[in-house]
């Protein structure tokens, strides 16, 4: 196994709307990593080629030193995925989701997911569809957190939210990597947050991504 | 040559999946009985021989077409999208499972395995009503009595799936 949780080596990419540039930066586990960078400058699309989204590009993206190319369900198995875009069965319970979604991961712990839950104040017979943001930000990173994800990728997660909300978020998180050897790749383009909270920055813009430093 | 294979582990996840979802579904029986309804009405219409209708045949085999294929759909459309109550929105189990460890053509793999068997069935129920009514009516058969249940029945609702599977393939 690669001492690495995640790599981008030489990662090119277009689709219809944007392009990624001569990607390249490796993650150690244990670690917040953040990236930075103003509205278009591709922090969504690199999370999406992750993710599997996008199939075309050139280069290699390698997860715990294996090539994610043709091995989508594999790697997400072991990877969070906590954003806006994120949907989940809508006319469902927290719960009700979990049970269906669950079906899907091998290990699945649903004693944890409903102590994630409680931690995070979220009713666990609330609807999916009527919940606020911020509480559709955290039941996903229960869920995430209740498959025993590796790697959790948080796109802007925590835009607009609440002040008390984001320092909660984390607090779960440091709280997770203490237990876990988990990594965790965030997008935000609030770079006082991303200082205050996170191990390491690079910014993005143009498709470019710069290399990862220590935050401040 | 890309090629495909049918992965039984994430169709048993799938299964189940849907199994559990649909638990929480009271619509999900009315829905099955309303798509056997149709279906039923269908078949009826399905099973008269082509040339009794003579002109009217190929109408009444389509409106009977036509049927089938709502039922089917009404049927289907609980491994396709979920709607949200007290609104005209609709999610999709392919946006559901976006981010999950679920690979998009076994899902449309399961749609397929989900409609083949009844489709197949009814297909030659109907064809093999169609040429005994044919047979014993006009004493010959009409190629159409063939055809029709083939195409209607079984090709048509394969080949919406499939344009489904090749999308993502």
């Amino acid at each position: 196994m690669s001492e690495y949780c995640l790599e981008f080596k030489n990662v090119n990419g277009k689709n219809r709307s944007f392009s990624l540039k001569d990607v390249n930066f490796k993650l150690e586990p244990g670690f917040i990593y953040a990236i930075a960078g103003e509205n278009g400058a591709g922090k969504t699309t690199l999370m999406q080629y992750i993710l599997r989204a996008f199939k075309h590009y050139t280069g290699n993206i390698f997860f715990e030193g294996e090539d994610i190319a043709g091995k989508h369900s594999d790697v997400m198995a072991h990877i969070g995925f906590v954003s806006e875009d994120n949907q989940f069965l809508p006319d469902r319970s927290a719960i009700q989701n979990a049970k269906c979604l669950s079906y899907f991961y091998d290990d699945f712990d649903m004693d944890l997911y409903k102590k994630m839950l409680e931690k995070l104040d979220i009713k666990q017979g609330s609807t999916y569809h009527k919940m606020s943001r911020g509480e559709k930000i955290k039941m996903q990173l229960a869920f995430a957190i209740a498959h025993k994800s590796r790697l959790l990728l948080l796109d802007e997660a925590t835009a607009g939210l609440d002040p008390v909300f984001r320092i909660e978020l984390f607090k779960v998180m440091r709280e997770l990597m203490a237990e876990e050897n988990v990594t965790v790749l965030m997008t935000s383009h609030n770079m006082s947050e991303i200082e205050k909270n996170t191990d390491y920055t690079a910014i993005m813009k143009d498709g470019r991504l710069g290399e990862f430093h220590e935050s401040i | 040559m890309k090629v495909f294979k049918i992965d039984e582990r994430q169709q048993k996840k799938i299964e189940g999946f849907f199994k559990e979802e649909l638990s929480y579904d009271q619509n999900a029986p009315i829905l099955k009985y309303v798509a056997c309804l149709l279906a039923g009405i269908a078949m009826m219409l399905l099973l008269v021989p082509f040339r009794a209708w003579e002109e009217d045949g190929a109408r009444l085999s389509i409106i009977g077409y036509v049927i089938f294929a709502g039922g089917l759909s009404i049927n289907n459309s609980k491994y396709k999208t979920r709607a949200i109550n007290n609104t005209n929105k609709y999610v999709s189990f392919m946006d559901i499972t976006r981010f999950l460890p679920v690979d998009p053509v076994q899902l449309i793999i399961f749609r397929i395995r989900k409609i083949f068997k009844p489709c197949a069935i009814c297909m030659l129920i109907s064809m093999v009503f169609r040429c005994l009514v044919s047979y014993a009516a006009y004493g010959m058969l009409s190629p159409w009595d063939f055809i029709l249940p083939l195409g209607s029945i079984l090709v048509i609702p394969l080949l919406t799936e499939g344009i489904a599977f090749a999308n993502h393939w």
